[in-house]
């Protein structure tokens, strides 16, 4: 399939913006809503396609804010508050979706050098967010870049650019962020020393934790010991000059996908979490020689679909019982870079954030094919950078 | 690809047990591990500013014990490889939370560390190890070689932290600051591929971080593991001790503001005056809850004798002018003792004190004056909160009257600032080019101290502290930009990092305030990513590259 077309059995027509107003003069210290930009996905009441539930609401961090969106039954976007928290570049909900945990990629944080983890709880009907605490990361562990969440809700891991380190905070029974209890710091050589160091994290069961590092070409082992101390069990190399920086799986999922962040290729990894060589390498799909480097991953549901997007595509790509990837389609459509993804639980939507474009865009998909519908524009707002979904 | 078996298992235990299959060698060589299930932990994760660590999750995770220089870079190594943030630690004395705010990390303790020596036959070079603490330097350096090291005045500071950071003393009138007398540091940094590196430098290997650590503070760029003088001065031989104090109720703003400007007026106008670089002077200001303050002197002639007193004299009729000893109370001088001069004493209260004759002097050998006070140095302490100030000039009446307004109000409660005389030898410009301490034209050197026990009292002691610094610092000859800060000007010239205070970090200059306006913190940056590429050393004040 060429750039631009679509498998999807629907005709895309393209819905005008409702610009509405609205106030939100109980949030105070917040502030005030501008203009609402609600979408109508014209796929939004489509009928029945999963049993998992739809998306309730979104948050999406973009210049120094939090947009929080009322996904409506019929699929449509209603622009509900705008939370402001310096810098965020990452934004992740509690397992139980109580609460909304955001990184602040800032190099200070109450005079230390420092970033920080903003959270806000998540009023469970309208899913506003009102402020709970901001918390500072370890010394050193400047610009956050990325966070996870254990199953048990109790703690949370924190990626550090600056630091090119991993820190441990609780997270107490209201669901504000304790200080910090633990950091480890990777270093090794790059065969990129000079490119900026995202770096990503993922649970994989309440005491450990897989980090992603770009720097050392390699996928590091935590062990969350006592609940608060972290230990390096082990390294896994990836390609030399892969610079890994994005890691995806299914909550729960034996079955993990990695991108590079400065070569088009992902990995499908398996866990063995009683083996020795705790993970395994089961395929490295490099994309075609046109694809730039990786910015998002995000998982199908299904485990049967993975997205990752690069400079101006969304690239989707097949994965068998073993982890096998086989690109299926390309889809451009005008996107410049896109910076993060998310599938609804339901399976049918892929959401992703345009930072240049400064738009949200909600993309159809087709299990079947393996495809994307063209997208819609379900918001504008200067650079948005990740975006998470509420769908308790 | 599987994981890849990691290195010795030992290095990855966050409980820092060590393994079994270690040879017997190794384990002579491998420093001692302390960690949070040691009876030992409680003390040995603490320093002496009990405030720290903040709070417990900033515990660190263990404390090795090093005992030697192998120990040391065996330890950094391993908590390298382990990922953790290592601090590193002599005496302990540390006034912020640099060392002991460290979660889950690990605490590199090289108390152990103290060796002192020197050539043969008393010549030298003279080293020390970090973990000597002063009070031992004095002694070793005063039997081998009848030598000193310009320092420092607690006997249990250790030289780690007080050398790298500049080290000044009762002689640094006399004989410059510490660093002024460095030739090499002995260091192990971490390379980029996260490798510890051991390095001697000095002023022709790697120049730039010999300069840095020459008061740019070691914690900075890595583990000191030895400090080298190819020379020191002579210890003096005797000194003379004496003191002034006033009564604090009978004090008024004018005598308050004339005792300040007096004192500081002193010290200005005799910088360059060699004869008097023997006068080490501290007035303490207390809060008027103490009852007194006063000024302390030590002295000695630039030949290390007190034969003749006359510059001491000078110095305390500025202050205070004897009455006839005909008009003394009958039991002026009946508790002379051994080692007072002329037999008189001071009567101290109430009001001011007062002499009679002469002035009340106390005679001592100057190693008994410099190492009183004796060992100890584990576990104790308070909480506590420091603040520092350099000043080129004496007080301007509008600063002593800051002061006397705080100083006389409750919120300041528990406050001392003391106000050491500095310069002579130190004020020599050219140090400013090779050393990291670029305030070298400071007549005065001010301490800002609260110490207290309570954690209840902590609100209350910090606002004192605060309180009083940004008024003394809010007059007219402060720096209008930089209002609450002895920022450089011609009155000023910023604060010492060995008295560090983290509030300072709340102004986006602080590291101009500490480490001045010039090349100085460029080249601490450059240094920083030089021989810490990754920022292993790092605190809340450390350099920013
Ligand atoms: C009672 C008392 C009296 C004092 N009097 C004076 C005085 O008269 N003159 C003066 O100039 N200062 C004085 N100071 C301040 C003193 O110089 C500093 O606190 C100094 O930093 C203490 O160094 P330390 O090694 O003893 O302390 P530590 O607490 O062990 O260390 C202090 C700092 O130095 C770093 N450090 C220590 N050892 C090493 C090492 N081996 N390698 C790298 N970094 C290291 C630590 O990480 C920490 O940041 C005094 C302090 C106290 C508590």
């Amino acid at each position: 399939m060429k750039p631009g077309q679509s498998n999807s059995s629907r005709a895309w027509t393209r819905r005008s913006f409702v610009q509405t107003v609205t106030s939100l003069s109980a949030l105070g210290g917040f502030a005030s809503l501008p203009p609402v930009a609600a979408a109508s996905s014209i796929l939004g009441s489509d009928s029945g396609a999963s049993s998992k539930p739809s998306p309730r609401f979104a948050y999406v961090a973009a210049a120094q804010s939090i947009h929080v969106f009322r996904i409506a039954p019929n699929g449509s976007w209603q622009r509900t508050q705008i939370v402001s928290t310096p810098s965020p570049s990452a934004l992740l909900l509690s397992p139980n979706q109580s609460h909304l945990y955001v990184t602040n990629a800032v190099d200070s944080f109450e005079d230390r050098p420092t970033g920080s983890v903003h959270a806000f709880t998540v009023d469970t009907s309208t899913g506003l967010l009102t402020h709970l605490n901001r918390q500072g990361l370890a010394l050193a562990a400047t610009r956050p870049s990325h966070l996870a969440i254990s199953p048990d809700g109790r703690r949370l891991a924190v990626t550090s650019a600056g630091a090119t380190s991993c820190n441990l905070l609780p997270i107490q029974p209201d669901g504000s962020v304790g200080r910090v209890t633990a950091s480890l710091k990777q270093i090794g050589s790059s065969l990129h020393p000079d490119h900026a160091r995202p770096q990503a994290v993922h649970f994989y069961t309440d005491a450990s934790i897989l980090a992603v590092d770009a720097t050392t070409d390699r996928i590091s082992s935590f062990a969350v010991v006592d609940g608060e101390a972290l230990a390096l069990n082990a390294h896994h190399p990836t390609t030399p000059g892969s610079s890994p920086s994005h890691i995806t799986a299914q909550p729960g999922s034996s079955l993990l996908f990695v991108a590079g962040g400065l070569d088009p290729t992902i990995t499908s990894l398996r866990l063995q979490p009683n083996e020795p060589t705790l993970l395994l390498d089961l395929y490295r799909l490099s994309l075609p020689a046109r694809a730039s480097a990786i910015s998002a991953l995000a998982i199908h549901p299904s485990q049967s679909l993975l997205f990752a997007c690069d400079a101006t595509s969304i690239w989707t790509a097949r994965v068998n019982d073993s982890g096998v990837l086989t690109v299926a389609n390309e889809l451009q459509h005008g996107l410049k870079r896109p910076a993060s993804l998310v599938v609804s639980q339901d399976g049918r939507y892929l959401i992703a954030t345009d930072r240049s474009r400064g738009a949200l865009l909600q993309f159809r998909i087709d299990p079947q094919q393996a495809s994307l519908a063209p997208p819609i524009e379900l918001a504008h707002m200067e650079s948005p950078v990740a975006i998470t979904l509420k769908h308790i | 690809m599987g994981f890849d078996a990691p290195k010795p298992k030992s290095y990855l235990n966050p409980s820092g047990n060590r393994t079994s299959n270690l040879t017997r060698e190794h384990r002579r060589k491998m420093p001692t591990t302390v960690n949070r299930q040691d009876t030992r932990f409680p003390i040995a994760s603490r320093g002496h500013n009990l405030r720290f660590p903040s709070a417990s999750a900033d515990t660190a995770g263990r404390v090795e014990y090093c005992e030697n220089v192998e120990d040391a870079a065996t330890a950094l190594q391993k908590v390298i490889d382990a990922g953790l943030r290592p601090t590193v630690r002599s005496s302990g004395h540390c006034y912020e939370d640099f060392i002991v705010n460290n979660p889950n990390g690990a605490i590199l303790d090289v108390s152990m560390l103290n060796h002192v020596t020197s050539g043969p036959n008393g010549s030298g070079p003279f080293h020390v190890q970090p973990g000597s603490m002063l009070g031992n330097i004095y002694q070793e350096f005063y039997k081998r070689a009848n030598v000193v090291l310009p320092g420092g005045t607690c006997f249990t500071v250790c030289a780690g932290g007080h050398v790298s950071g500049g080290g000044y003393g009762v002689l640094a009138r006399l004989r410059g600051i510490t660093v002024d007398w460095l030739s090499s540091v002995d260091i192990l940094t971490v390379d980029a591929n996260g490798k510890v590196v051991p390095r001697r430098v000095d002023k022709t290997h790697d120049p730039e971080l010999f300069r840095a650590l020459r008061g740019g503070q070691g914690s900075n760029f890595g583990m000191i593991t030895g400090f080298t003088f190819n020379e020191l001065p002579p210890a003096p031989i005797e000194v003379m001790q004496a003191g002034i104090s006033f009564d604090w109720a009978t004090m008024t703003p004018d005598k308050f503001v004339n005792i300040l400007i007096t004192f500081g007026k002193y010290f200005e106008e005799h910088d360059q005056t060699k004869e008097t670089w023997g006068i080490f002077a501290a007035m303490g200001l207390n809060n008027i809850s103490s009852g007194r303050f006063g000024i302390g002197i030590e002295f000695t002639n630039p030949d290390g004798t007190v034969k003749d007193v006359s510059v001491l004299n000078d110095f305390m009729d500025h202050f205070q002018k004897c009455k006839p000893i005909a008009e003394a109370p009958p039991d002026y001088g009946l508790q002379s003792g051994p080692g007072r001069r002329g037999g008189n004493f001071q009567r101290p209260t109430p009001g001011d004190s007062v002499c009679y004759g002469e002035h009340v002097m106390t005679r001592s050998s100057w190693i008994e004056s410099a190492t009183g006070g004796g060992g100890g140095g584990i576990g104790g302490g308070s909480r506590a909160k420091y603040k520092s100030a350099y000043m080129k000039k004496t007080f301007t009446e509008a600063e002593a009257l800051a002061l006397y307004k705080l100083l006389t109000d409750d919120r300041s409660r528990g406050l001392i600032v003391a106000v050491d005389s500095y310069g002579g030898a130190t004020n020599n410009p050219a140090r400013i080019h090779d050393t990291a301490i670029p305030q070298r034209a400071s007549v005065l050197k001010l301490q800002y101290q609260s110490y207290w026990q309570d954690e209840k009292d902590d609100e209350f002691r910090l606002k004192g502290i605060r309180d009083t610094y940004t008024a003394a610092y809010s007059t007219p000859v402060a720096s209008q930009a930089h209002l609450g800060t002895p920022f450089w000007n011609d009155h000023y010239e910023g604060c010492y990092m060995n008295y560090p205070d983290v509030d300072m970090a709340a102004h986006d200059f602080w590291p101009q305030l500490f480490y001045g306006t010039g090349d100085l913190y460029p080249l601490l940056q450059r240094v920083k990513k030089t021989y810490d590429p990754h920022n292993i050393f790092h605190h809340t004040m450390s350099i920013r590259a």
